[in-house]
């Protein structure tokens, strides 16, 4: 056993490093070779000359080879160091770490609350197959899993207006500091409309594949086994049919979490929601190619560093596999 | 497109330089039009108090004046620092930290004299010699940290400080618009940045200047988080009027949706930018809105470089351009596009800059027939599936749609002119790129490849910028249309230099004469500025269009509460 777990993980773990050094690698090329340079953008003041636009090439390092750009840039990358923004000129660390802070507490709670609610009424539906609560159920689902994020946004935003803040993270007019508690409250209530969009978006998809894997188990033998003997339906189905459905979950679960990380653009865009979502969008359209790679990188590695738990997760859940 | 700034819509003082006489003649009268504002201090029956919320749907990207790109930023900078001069509603030159100036006769030297006994907030005196370091770190770094500014100091020799009161300034050769640059520069306090302009004053730029900001101007940053917030109180030291509002606060959307709702649910006081589309609502919720026209123009551009791709070397021909021109249909354009709030489009110069404009351009009527006479006598004759044959080849042409134009507006101007030029036999077919692959598409090769594009200007008040676009020195920086002309240039030049108001205004009509007789764009519309605020709120004027500007400290020093 111990033999084929180190065996296991060190196979996962070296398959998950090759993985993050090609994302790596992507990463570094993918958009330089986009047409559009970020001297562009950046000479783009009043009597600009190509001067200038050469200096800011010599600046940025564009003028060196590319080979010899990913090289300085692995080289940083191994010291911790994502380098500099073109556009803010603060260090690209910083800057995502401050974008992160703002996303990853308002997509958690949308993503867990989604999947609290997806597991839920998966469990109901299957459990109550062919029922009007089913259908109810498995018709909302679908419904919401099928509109589209922005104009749910939007519909969200205009039936609370006045109820629920338009934007932002908390009030914003507050000259002073808050107390701690009252802070948080702001936070919360200002997080309602992005998470509760977030949650409705996402919910439908774990509904359904909960229900698909719980029916699937439900017709096993040791269930009809469980009811025969007379065990309580709701031991029958949270003790024994829910475990065995878990392994879709998981993986389901786990890709959804690595994007947590990555924010949820649209809806940081309509809730002005100040995240790293945003920060990409705006990178992209600027050329800033240091925070394209540190956000493109922070992404891919939690992805694959989550898909590297699920897999971790798989091995205790399910013995077959090696 | 777009300056790094993005400037609101403007109009430039009639007179950028004169003698002496009309100089004072200028200040005298500016003194008069402040004085009637009402933005003066000392309250009377004003009301008091109360913090402004505003929202804006852009934002401040950095606070640090060598990095900023964004209009906010730089409006930010108008009330939390000094500069020399300001405008007025009227778009007149009116004292700021300068009181009064005079200007040498051979328009070299330059002497301010400056109010006295200013202080920065932080209690130190705000001298002179502030403003001399800044304009001589401006210069000293103009090809490196500080090269985003490069354009004010252009053709500056030196700045400095013989006293307290007294900042001359002394240029290399005569320059037209030099109080149009110097409205321009924020002065910073020597005691806070001078550390930062040491050695190769690289950290100038890593500088983040964070709140709360050491101030000048009539108020203080004292709270800013990125994205989402910037929180001013009145400055109790400020040398000007002292604002009658306790404080203003700036809160930054993504989208304009949600900045309507906001303000409609009380949650915002006023909005700097209201889409066309929101004008009714916010009208029937009895709010203040204002339209105002915009130093801002939507254009066509066609390919002027006359070494481009033999295969639409035809874009050349004046007839073909013309007879573009009288197909596009300004009015209905303005009309489906706009919903009304705009003007049709004649000269690079907008209308919005008052004396700048040559009143004697006028939007070509549109009449389909008679551009199809002109391609026709140009020689292009209408082939077997209903479009024209140019030198051998189907007259279809792609547009490059960058990210600035797509969308809402840029889509609907560009089917209106695409339904109508397929009507003579012309096939055009968009190309959607974001704004940086767009400029690269259009100077690739030398210009030789694009055939057509579509984009805007949000020029600067004072006409040099919008006029240095198409000169051929411009070519791979700001100009977008291959265009190249000695004689263009030499007027160019010409006006920059020129010491007599009227001399320069009579260049400057005579360049746009010439852009709009040779086309290189094809000018569509003027799209007007509006701003929204609650019946709440009043005396705060427009400058310029708008009332949240970098050309002036008078709005809020003015705005107060009704009743």
């Amino acid at each position: 056993m111990a033999v084929r777990s180190a065996d296991y993980v060190l196979k996962r773990g070296f398959f998950a490093l090759v993985t993050i050094f090609v994302a790596i690698t992507i990463n570094f090329f993918l958009f330089r070779v986009l047409p559009g340079s970020a001297v562009s953008d950046l000479s783009k003041v009043p009597h600009a000359s190509p001067k200038l636009r050469h200096a800011l090439t010599v600046e940025f390092g564009l003028d060196k080879p590319k080979w010899e750009q990913y090289l300085i840039y692995l080289k940083n990358l191994a010291h911790g160091n994502m380098g500099v923004s073109f556009v803010y000129q603060q260090p690209v660390t910083h800057l995502l770490f401050a974008d992160l802070k703002n996303t990853i507490p308002m997509v958690t709670v949308g993503t867990v609350a989604a999947i609290v609610v997806g597991v839920f009424t998966g469990v109901l539906s299957a459990w109550r197959r062919g029922s009007p609560p089913d259908h109810i159920s498995t018709n909302l689902a679908i419904f919401a899993y099928a509109f589209p994020t922005q104009w749910l946004g939007l519909m969200l935003l205009i039936i609370f207006a006045g109820i629920l803040p338009a934007g932002g993270m908390s009030n914003p007019f507050v000259f002073g500091t808050e107390p701690f508690w009252q802070h948080l409250g702001d936070i919360g209530v200002h997080m309602i409309l992005p998470a509760g969009t977030l949650m409705l978006t996402a919910y439908g998809s774990y509904t359904l594949v909960v229900r698909s894997a719980m029916l699937e188990t439900l017709g096993e033998d040791y269930v009809l086994t469980a009811r025969a003997k007379g065990l309580p339906p709701r031991r029958i189905v949270w003790r024994h049919a829910v475990r065995n459905a878990l392994l879709p979950m998981v993986t389901l679960i786990a890709l959804e979490l690595g994007f947590i990380v990555g924010g949820a653009l649209l809806i940081e865009v309509i809730f002005s929601w100040p995240g790293i979502g945003l920060a990409m969008y705006q990178a992209i359209g600027q050329r800033d190619y240091p925070m394209l790679q540190g956000g493109f990188l922070i992404l891919t590695v939690s992805v694959i560093v989550l898909n590297f738990a699920a897999d971790l997760v798989y091995f205790r859940l399910d013995p077959r596999i090696t | 497109m777009r300056l790094r700034r993005n400037q609101p819509a403007t109009s430039p003082r009639a007179a950028s330089r004169g003698t002496r006489l009309a100089v004072a003649a200028v200040v005298t009268a500016a003194l008069a039009v402040t004085a009637c504002s009402g933005s003066s201090s000392g309250g009377g029956s004003v009301k008091q108090g109360g913090l402004f919320r505003l929202g804006s749907a852009s934002s401040i990207d950095s606070l640090n004046p060598f990095v900023a790109f964004q209009q906010d930023a730089y409006s930010t900078f108008e009330v939390i620092y000094p500069y020399l001069v300001q405008y007025n509603s009227k778009l007149q030159f009116i004292p700021d930290f300068a009181r009064s100036w005079q200007e040498s006769a051979d328009g070299r030297t330059w002497t301010f004299h400056l109010q006295p006994n200013a202080k920065w907030s932080d209690g130190k005196p705000l001298t002179a010699a502030d403003a001399a370091w800044t304009f001589s770190t401006l210069l000293k770094f103009q090809n490196g940290p500080t090269s985003n500014t490069a354009g004010d100091v252009a053709h500056m020799q030196s700045a400095s400080a013989p006293n307290a009161t007294t900042l001359v300034i002394t240029y290399k050769q005569p320059v037209a618009n030099v109080l149009s640059q110097l409205q321009q520069v924020p002065i910073l306090p020597e005691h806070i940045w001078a550390k930062y302009a040491a050695g190769n004053g690289k950290a100038l730029t890593t500088f983040t200047n964070p709140a709360p900001i050491v101030s000048g101007g009539p108020f203080i940053l004292v709270k800013y988080t990125p994205k989402q917030i910037a929180l001013f109180k009145r400055n109790p030291d400020f040398y000007g009027p002292k604002p009658h509002i306790d404080g203003l606060g700036l809160q930054f959307f993504q989208t304009y949706d949600a900045e309507i709702t906001a303000l409609k649910s009380g949650q915002l006081d006023g909005i700097e930018v209201v889409p066309p589309t929101s004008v009714a609502v916010l009208k029937n919720a009895h709010f203040d809105v204002r339209e105002s026209p915009g130093n801002y123009f939507d254009d066509f551009i066609i390919n002027s470089n006359p070494q481009q791709d033999a295969s639409h070397r035809e874009l050349m021909n004046p007839l073909l351009r013309q007879a573009f021109d009288v197909a596009v249909d300004r009015a209905a354009i303005i009309r489906t596009s706009l919903l009304g709030y705009g003007l049709a489009g004649s000269s690079i110069i907008p209308p919005a800059t008052g004396s700048w404009y040559d009143p004697a351009l006028k939007p070509p009527p549109f009449d389909l027939a008679k551009a199809g006479q002109l391609l026709d006598q140009a020689g292009f004759k209408m082939g077997p599936n209903g479009l024209r044959i140019a030198d051998g080849h189907p007259m279809s042409y792609t547009v490059i749609m960058p990210a600035d134009t797509s969308g809402g507006y840029g889509d609907r101007s560009f089917q209106i002119i695409q339904a109508d030029l397929r009507k003579i036999g012309v096939q055009l077919s968009p190309k959607n790129l974001d704004n940086s692959a767009a400029y690269d598409a259009i100077t690739a090769n030398h210009y030789r490849d694009f055939e057509i594009s579509m984009w805007d200007w949000q020029p600067l008040i004072d006409p040099d910028f919008m006029l240095s676009v198409l000169t051929c020195g411009s070519w791979n920086v700001w100009n977008d249309t291959g265009y190249c002309s000695k004689s263009y240039d030499k007027l160019y030049q010409a006006q920059g230099a020129a010491v007599s108001p009227a001399k320069r205004q009579q260049l400057v009509y005579q360049m746009q004469q010439m852009v709009a007789s040779q086309r290189p764009y094809l000018v569509l519309d003027y799209a007007d500025l509006i701003e929204a605020h609650s019946a709440s709120w009043t005396g705060l004027p427009l400058v310029g269009g708008t009332s949240w500007t970098e050309l002036s400290k008078l709005p809020f020093e003015s705005v107060h509460l009704a009743g």
